[in-house]
């Protein structure tokens, strides 16, 4: 059953349809609601009273779409698709194979895979899925650029098949189909089994985004000079860079050693706090819901422009993790009383040493990554919301009829 | 010009492509030969030459059928709809104040059972009255103050005081700036007042730093100086809009004779106040709903947009603002939102689960709370802290946000004002520092 979520006016009312229980007549209604203001909110009124207004700054203004209402569309219609599996998942082989031949025979696709996908026994000896191999488009990850050959991304098996398809691309990012093939996924919100008429209305260009922001983050090494092997010099900003896009989080961690990590954070140039403990995350709203829930942040929805920042076990009665605005500057470094170098890692990956006069810069990517919706980003979320960590699900208290004790 | 949203909803703008970056399309074409190359620096200086976005990085979306991609090998761009909607928003971190003409009513607010105010309050007034020559109002109570009016040196100034009594008199056309002398329930009050536009509110602390009150008394009178002048950096701290809708669901609860509370029937509401809206305010802090008196859980049910997304089982909930997490919330285990995130948080209070973490949602959404069918017992609800009343089977409290946030002043700028305050107000992740080693091995793990 998919939910047609054309706007039904064009008077401007935004019309969404969803879901809702009426217990009383415990029955599922469909209701019409209609939405009245930007998921962002409505445009602040910028007059102050009766003298009073802002300034208007023409170079400072933001012309932002409302995301409740963003829709993929082609130019052209799609060729090329990228179909990402998890590698050591023999569940998934049967059902990557089915997509393939589909993507092929029916849709006429071009179809890209990793080179090691192939290397998979169950696949390069399959040969009844010969005919299907022999035409897909292979590149080996890290050395072949495919970043402007694809025209959009399917995913097989898990969150973590789209933090591989965004390490894929550094720029801007293909709208990404995806599928879970167990139970829901965060990431994942469609089921396989309707593989065939969900991509066939993506192609179509009939689907809902949610654009979901990442982090562009840098390292760069300081030139840090000891002398007579006595204290270091933190000079910073003069060695080499390396830049990475982020879609969850970046972890600063106290890596191997037994000491406190001991980094500060800067926050557009200001000194905000240190962070004295296991480490810090800095993540997006989509990272919200991964390592930055077990460290016990708040869970944001993906359409709330913000980023995340988190401790982990900070050794501290007083840290509570705090959301700031998505446009900030952030930078990380070790503290100069710090005992210990720390380590960082992006989205998992590429774990590294920083030592004194290293620094981490973090922004929001203007990259994000465009996920396609089942229903809609507020529908989507909940329900992952409910299947995966099972949100505030207990055991529901009975009603209590005027016969009963006071129990 | 100003454009406010107003209720009739937003403009279709169909003459407009999707969004260029800065009105150039971009095609990033750099292909990797062997490994990753090294970006180079001019990306990251472009990104601090157009200034920093406060709401976020300007998305990178291509534009359709533009120009540098006609070739045939291009690849094919996804891109957004056209006939999407959009708004216009300045900036925060350039949000800036200005007169349309000079302001001459000054609201002042200060609380009334604090003793040391009332020296700093005759100070301020003098000040606006004799020097800046400007209309001061204040409400009654704070004028007919007994130490104000044993005062004789004072009386002149006194004379010259517009006052206005709260909840009968409405000042909301009258007030051109507020200035708040003495903590964060101070600026509660002034939004309370303006359940419209809100004048730009100027608030001091005498005490120690607050939330709400960035700026130092000792030196008000070059703030307030400098705030008529115009240029003043301002946040707009938003407001939830929230109405109160009595029997809209024209539930009874399972049974009609049910509605004791403690043994006393509560009124059911005639047919004829059926979905009436009882109540409509503006809150900067939070709405809470409670369980009251009631020893049994609170049982309430959460919708958004529509949907029931869950139910609440517990103390209560909270539903604030940016500004209202580091109120209630934060001491109900929400993380804390920057003023300038457009957002509303969804805290529960003391949940009778192990799964109920805080929620952050888009601003933009319509929140519905309403009692369960199941629930055993009524709930409370209040604004800010105010304005408490009970919540029956059938009745529902609907929040959205508000058009009419309440600009305060800043005193340096909207982010280390908020950081200040942290540390300040709550001490935020203060310890005592560790030492550091005395000699350094910066290399593998070194004994304990």
């Amino acid at each position: 059953h998919s939910m047609s979520l054309e706007p039904v006016s064009m008077s401007g009312d935004l019309v969404v349809e969803a879901p809702a229980f009426d217990l009383t007549c415990l029955c599922v209604c469909l209701r019409v609601f209609r939405r009245t203001q930007w998921l962002h909110g409505p445009s602040p009124v910028t007059t102050f009273g009766p003298k009073a207004c802002m300034l208007q700054n023409p170079q400072a203004v933001m012309h932002i779409q409302d995301p409740a209402s963003q829709r993929l569309t082609w130019n052209k219609p799609p060729q090329s698709v990228l179909v990402i599996k998890k590698i050591r998942d023999t569940a998934l082989l049967l059902p990557f194979k089915e997509l393939c031949t589909f993507l092929t025979e029916v849709k006429n696709m071009l179809v890209y895979v990793e080179k090691k996908v192939l290397q998979d026994p169950s696949i390069s000896a399959d040969e009844n899925f010969a005919a299907i191999t022999k035409k897909f488009c292979t590149f080996r990850e890290d050395l072949d650029d495919i970043s402007n050959r694809v025209d959009f991304i399917i995913c097989l098996g898990g969150d973590g098949t789209l933090l591989y398809a965004s390490s894929l691309f550094q720029e801007s990012v293909p709208p990404v189909i995806a599928f879970h093939l167990g139970s829901l996924g965060f990431l994942t919100p469609f089921k396989f089994d309707t593989y065939q008429s969900q991509l066939t209305q993506v192609i179509q260009g009939n689907a809902a985004l949610v654009l979901r922001s990442r982090l562009r983050v840098r390292v760069t090494k300081g030139s840090s000079e000891k002398n007579n092997g006595l204290s270091l010099i933190n000079r910073e900003g003069e060695g080499a860079a390396e830049e990475y896009q982020v879609l969850n989080e970046v972890v600063v961690d106290r890596g191997p050693s037994s000491y406190l990590s001991n980094v500060d954070l800067f926050l557009d140039g200001h000194l905000i706090t240190t962070v004295q403990g296991d480490g810090l995350i800095v993540s997006t709203p989509t990272g919200s819901t991964a390592y930055a829930v077990a460290a016990g942040a708040s869970m944001i929805h993906p359409n709330v422009p913000a980023i995340m920042i988190t401790p982990i076990c900070p050794h501290s009665l007083s840290f509570r993790p705090i959301v700031v605005p998505a446009g900030v500057q952030l930078k990380i470094m070790l503290s100069c009383d710090a005992r210990h170098t720390a380590w960082v890692s992006f989205d998992g990956r590429k774990r590294q040493e920083i030592c004194h006069g290293d620094s981490i810069t973090i922004t929001t990517s203007c990259f994000p990554v465009p996920s396609i919706c089942f229903r809609d980003p507020v529908n989507d979320w909940f329900e992952s919301l409910a299947q995966c960590l099972h949100w505030n699900v207990r055991k529901r208290q009975s009603y209590l009829s005027p016969e009963d004790d006071d129990y | 010009m100003p454009q406010p949203s107003g209720p009739s909803g937003p403009v279709l703008d169909l003459d407009r492509c999707p969004v260029l970056r800065d009105g150039v399309a971009r095609s990033p074409r750099r292909r990797r030969e062997g490994k990753r190359p090294q970006r180079q620096g001019g990306g990251h200086q472009q990104l601090l030459r157009e200034g920093r976005r406060l709401p976020g990085q300007h998305e990178h979306l291509k534009a359709c059928g533009s120009g540098s991609d006609a070739a045939e090998s291009s690849p094919k761009r996804f891109a957004l709809r056209v006939a999407s909607w959009s708004q216009h928003i300045q900036d925060p971190a350039s949000q800036r104040l200005t007169w349309n003409k000079p302001p001459v009513n000054v609201l002042v607010i200060r609380k009334i059972r604090d003793e040391s105010l009332v020296e700093p309050f005759k100070e301020l007034c003098r000040f606006l009255v004799e020097e800046k020559q400007m209309m001061v109002y204040v409400e009654r109570r704070v004028a007919d103050d007994a130490t104000l009016a044993n005062d004789e040196t004072f009386g002149s100034i006194r004379n010259q005081l517009c006052t206005f009594r709260e909840g009968y008199d409405d000042i909301s056309d009258c007030i051109d700036l507020i200035i708040c002398l003495g903590g964060d329930g101070t600026l509660l009050y002034a939004s309370s007042l303006f359940q419209g536009s809100v004048p730009p509110v100027m608030a001091f602390h005498l005490g120690s730093l607050g939330f709400l009150t960035p700026f130092k008394f000792d030196s008000y009178k070059t703030e307030v100086a400098k705030v008529f002048e115009g240029n003043a950096a301002i946040t707009l701290r938003s407001r939830l809009k929230v109405k109160v809708v009595k029997d809209l669901l024209q539930r009874t609860g399972r049974d009609q004779s049910s509605q004791s509370h403690n043994g006393l029937l509560s009124q059911r509401h005639t047919s004829s106040e059926a979905g009436k809206v009882s109540l409509q305010l503006q809150v900067l802090n939070e709405v809470v709903v409670d369980r009251g008196p009631s020893s049994y859980l609170s049982n309430v049910d959460l919708y958004l947009d529509g949907r029931l997304i869950t139910s609440v089982q517990g103390d209560g909930l909270i539903v604030s603002t940016p500004t209202g997490s580091t109120a209630y919330a934060a001491a109900a285990g929400a993380s804390m939102i920057h003023p300038n995130v457009p957002a509303i948080m969804v805290t529960p209070i003391c949940p009778h689960s192990l799964s109920f973490r805080p929620i952050v949602v888009p601003a933009g959404v319509e929140l519905m709370i309403t009692l369960s069918p199941d629930a055993r017992n009524t709930a409370w609800v209040s604004f800010d802290g105010r304005k408490r009343q009970e919540i029956q089977h059938g009745d529902c409290i609907k929040i959205t946000t508000s058009c009419y946030p309440v600009p305060s002043i800043c005193c340096y700028d909207l982010v280390y004002d908020w950081f200040e305050s942290l540390a300040q107000c709550l001490h935020w992740n203060v310890r005592k520092r560790q030492a550091r080693l005395t000699d350094i091995s910066d290399s593998s793990d070194t004994e304990n």
